[in-house]
């Protein structure tokens, strides 16, 4: 079905969007109320988090549902650095992906050793670990509350240079991300998610690999956690726990998991959803969970699968055939695949 | 007696953690899903009977009929509410990635949570215990609150029931051996896809039937489902993902050490269970009863 | 002079003796092929020398060194590949991807980070990929491919890794009578060409006769003829188990 994977956007076209996004951003950064300043950060943030989680789900077939251990651990070296030690921000800033890419060792390590549905399970456990660590050890992370203050210089806080700080730094990781999945480690990855076996008769080490990419995946996610710092100034468990794990997952699938810019344009409509239909309806769970359940039914491939011009043709019919499988029920075959 | 106290409260636990693992498991075991929104399921038991019976106690006897009422309504409702899950969205995934069911099923998790905030809103509501339940015991010279006894007997009268359906009847043969190998049952003539509707529908009943037995002992919201989903997750995958009995085992363990965690390190008792899980899987990497993934 | 060499190789199946007892000894650059009815226990002691399943008992001497129990990319690594007998490829990534993947394992850049470093691996499987015949299909995904461009593929990948010792399960399983010639012949000539060691099984008989320079016969788990393709021809065991009418 993903056979579209990455076919989109060549490998001139990554970095051209997104130099061509640095620009316009940037500039509209002078124009842009404080509302979709804020609105923007987030999709920055969480677009990073998003392709990060992607260089594993989508890259490496590892679905792990524990991403935001490093997402919430990023953001609560910043502010526990803070609150306790008086570290200054920015090496805070620069210790966060350390502390994810360590992290994720350790976990990776243990989380690795299962396969598929063990490992996402494995995976969602450290991250509820982590979670339950930050709400009960109330003396070191204030529990459930949350670390709030003035734990950002007062040069980010102002919502224009938060935004650019964002935009620049978001863009430069993705960029880095990007160089990683068309290195020779991102074929590894991508011919080990292919087959695994093949891959370890033509002499890979899987394990290992994964190993690196999941410790990749955590250190972007940490950056992710201490950037959404600099746009929330706050750290809480929730950022730990399994459903915040979930949203980049969301937003790669919305998007397109098959691409690797694929998470950000998940990234624009999770946060509009999460943002604005707040406002019309107290029920935008309703509605994101209603987007996300029709993209699985009858567009695997994401928005940016619909839009593939190579697929275009493809598309009516398959979502033709996918209609018919999800409304013809004495037609379907018994029996299921493993 | 605090102690023993804490025990019971922990076997308590245990029970709702057996119930809502029991349907986790079953579902994983037949149809190789991970319902996310199982603990949903849970939570619809509870809001159901919360608004069938209401908060407001008359008479006792009407009271105590309503709540037996409910009792049997909630879980009904919710196991026909599965049953049209089933049937309209992931029968369509069968034999797809898993990456879609799992992502299928979080889906559900965002539109139930959606649709119970619609119907419920967001505000807690309690359930009272009926009269006939209320008060408490003295075993051993701890208390164990009447309604408690309640939810542990059902736990075990569920637990006879579930073993005496999967290994004394035919219909149990059949789901046992759709968790074995469903190509070979289909090719055996029976019904695989109804078969799969059937475990679904008998996983929710259940964890619908654990959502309204749990409603009077602490308040109704719409974070309940989230809540005891990870808790349930880990108990199913302690005992082997796909066995009902490693379940009732990892429901035990899960519930005693988070007595254990309560006595001794009431700070970290949550920590305990996970702490738990992560070295079962260390050790057996498919659970204690479960079978090995090649 | 001895490279391979395999004393009393078995492997037990709860009870079962699917290899049993089995020796032979390969020299350096012959190709060795090997036959027998199905469930003769030829896959299983591929899956043995390549490391997916561990000997029950046995020994397996490499190059002078014990290999016993080794896991398949620690093997790979040090030049003994395989080609499955049911084919295994990348089918989502492109022929050329597929090559470049197994240079870098074999240049062990598989971990680098670097883009750079792409350029000489892709240059390396692009000129593989001209030798072996598949440049039609370079930049076609695996799963594209007819099913003689896919066991080709196969086989490509695993002499990407530049292997002392080839392991080919039926490499022209499936294959067109066109098909399997092309085949036989890039196996010789580059068998041939880079000094390689093969050993290989194969259904079609004609193909084993003509290439072999030895010809080992598995029955039930056991060897019970190793010797020249003439001998084994002849072989009156051979042609009661095996071979068959046809060729009495």
């Amino acid at each position: 079905m993903m056979d579209g994977r990455g076919k989109i956007f060549t490998h001139g076209a990554v970095p051209l969007s997104l130099a061509s996004a640095l620009v316009v951003f940037a500039i509209l950064g002078f124009v842009l109320s404080p509302r979709w300043l804020f609105f923007f950060q987030g999709v920055f943030e969480l677009g990073l988090f998003a392709v990060a989680t992607n260089l594993l789900i989508g890259y490496g077939g590892l679905v792990s549902f524990g991403q935001a251990s490093f997402y919430g651990l990023g953001a609560y070296v910043v502010a526990l650095g803070w609150l306790h030690y008086k570290i200054p921000f920015w090496i805070l800033f620069l210790l966060a992906p350390v502390f994810g890419a360590v992290t994720a060792l350790l976990v990776g390590m243990l989380a690795l050793r299962a396969r598929q549905l063990y490992f996402a399970l494995l995976t969602l456990a450290f991250s509820q670990l982590f979670f339950t660590i930050a709400h009960q050890w109330y003396h070191f992370t204030e529990g459930s509350n949350g670390v709030f203050g003035a734990m950002v210089p007062r040069i980010l806080t102002a919502p224009q240079h938060g935004y650019w700080f964002i935009l620049g730094v978001s863009v430069i990781a993705i960029f880095l991300l990007w160089l990683v999945t068309i290195s020779p480690f991102g074929l590894t990855l991508q011919a080990i998610r292919e087959n695994r076996k093949k891959a370890e008769a033509i002499g890979i080490n899987v394990y290992r690999h994964q190993l690196y990419a999941f410790v990749i995946a955590g250190a972007f996610s940490a950056l992710a956690g201490a950037l959404f710092v600099v746009h929330d100034q706050s750290a809480y468990p929730a950022l730990l726990d399994w459903i915040k794990s979930g949203e980049p997952i969301l937003m790669i699938m919305i998007g397109g998991i098959g691409f690797f810019l694929g998470p950000l344009v998940g990234a624009v409509i999770f946060q509009f959803a999460h943002n604005f239909l707040i406002e019309y309806t107290h029920v935008w769970e309703l509605v994101l969970g209603l987007i996300l359940l029709v993209i699985v039914l009858f567009a695997p491939d994401g928005l940016l699968g619909l839009l593939d011009s190579r697929h275009r043709g493809e598309v009516r019919e398959k979502m033709h055939s996918r209609l018919k499988r999800v409304f013809a029920f004495r037609n379907n075959r018994p029996g299921s695949k493993r | 007696m605090y102690g023993l106290t804490q025990l019971f409260s922990g076997l308590t636990t245990a029970a709702l953690l057996f119930l809502v693992a029991a349907g986790l498991t079953m579902i994983f075991g037949g149809l190789r899903i991970i319902n996310v929104a199982h603990g949903s399921f849970y939570m619809y038991g509870a809001f159901i009977v919360s608004s069938l019976v209401g908060t407001a106690l008359t008479s006792s006897a009407h009271a105590t009929a309503l709540f037996w009422t409910a009792l049997i309504v909630a879980p009904l409702v919710v196991a026909a509410l599965g049953a049209l899950t089933e049937y309209l969205v992931l029968r369509p995934l069968y034999g797809r990635e898993h990456l879609l069911q799992l992502l299928a099923t979080f889906a559900l998790f965002y539109i139930f949570t959606g649709v119970s905030l619609l119907f419920w809103g967001g505000q807690y509501r309690s359930i009272s215990i009926p009269p006939m339940l209320q008060g408490h015991l003295t075993v051993l010279g701890a208390t164990l609150p009447v309604y408690n006894g309640f939810i542990m007997l059902i736990a075990v009268a569920v637990g006879l029931f579930m073993w005496w359906l999967l290994q004394r009847t035919p219909l149990g043969w059949r789901i046992r051996a759709a968790v074995e190998d469903p190509e070979m049952l289909a090719a055996m003539g029976t019904n695989v896809r109804g078969l799969f509707t059937g475990v679904f529908t008998l996983g929710t009943f259940l964890a619908g039937l654990a959502g309204a037995i749990v409603g009077p002992t602490q308040s109704v919201t719409t974070g309940l489902g989230a809540q005891i989903l990870v808790s349930a997750f880990i108990v199913a995958v302690i005992g082997g993902l796909g066995s009902v009995a490693g379940a009732a085992i990892g429901a035990i363990i899960i519930g005693l050490s988070q007595a254990a965690g309560v006595l001794w390190a009431p700070q970290f008792e949550s920590a305990f269970i996970y702490v738990a899980m992560i070295l079962v899987l260390a050790i057996r990497p498919s659970g204690l009863l479960g079978v090995p993934e090649q | 002079m001895t490279f391979l060499e395999v004393t009393h190789l078995t492997k037990v199946f709860g009870g079962f003796h699917a290899v049993d007892d089995i020796s032979f000894a390969i020299e350096r650059g012959t190709i060795n092929g090997v036959i027998g009815p199905n469930g003769a226990g030829k896959t299983t002691m591929f899956n043995l020398l390549t490391g997916y399943l561990r000997p029950s008992a046995g020994k397996i001497v490499f190059d002078g060194v014990d290999i016993t129990g080794r896991r398949p990319n620690w093997l790979s690594q040090r030049g003994i590949a395989r080609a499955f007998q049911i084919t295994s490829v990348f089918p989502r990534l492109t022929v050329l991807e597929s090559i470049e993947c197994a240079v870098n394992a074999q240049k062990r850049l598989s971990g680098s980070l670097l883009f750079s470093r792409r350029r000489t691996a892709r240059t390396e499987a692009a000129e593989l990929i001209e030798a072996v015949g598949l440049t039609h299909v370079r930049d076609a995904p695996a799963m594209s491919l007819s099913h003689g461009d896919q066991r080709t593929l196969e086989v490509t990948l695993a002499l990407a890794i530049q292997p002392h010792l080839l392991l080919l399960d039926e490499p022209t399983a499936g294959m067109s009578p066109w098909e399997t010639e092309h085949m036989v012949e890039l196996v010789c000539k580059l068998a041939r060409s880079h000094g390689l060691t093969v050993l290989f099984c194969e259904h079609d008989m004609d193909v084993v006769f003509n290439i072999s320079d030895r010809v080992i016969v598995l029955h039930q788990g056991r060897v019970i003829v190793d010797d020249e393709p003439g001998a084994v021809r002849g072989n009156e065991m051979v042609v009661r188990v095996y071979l068959g009418e046809k060729y009495v």
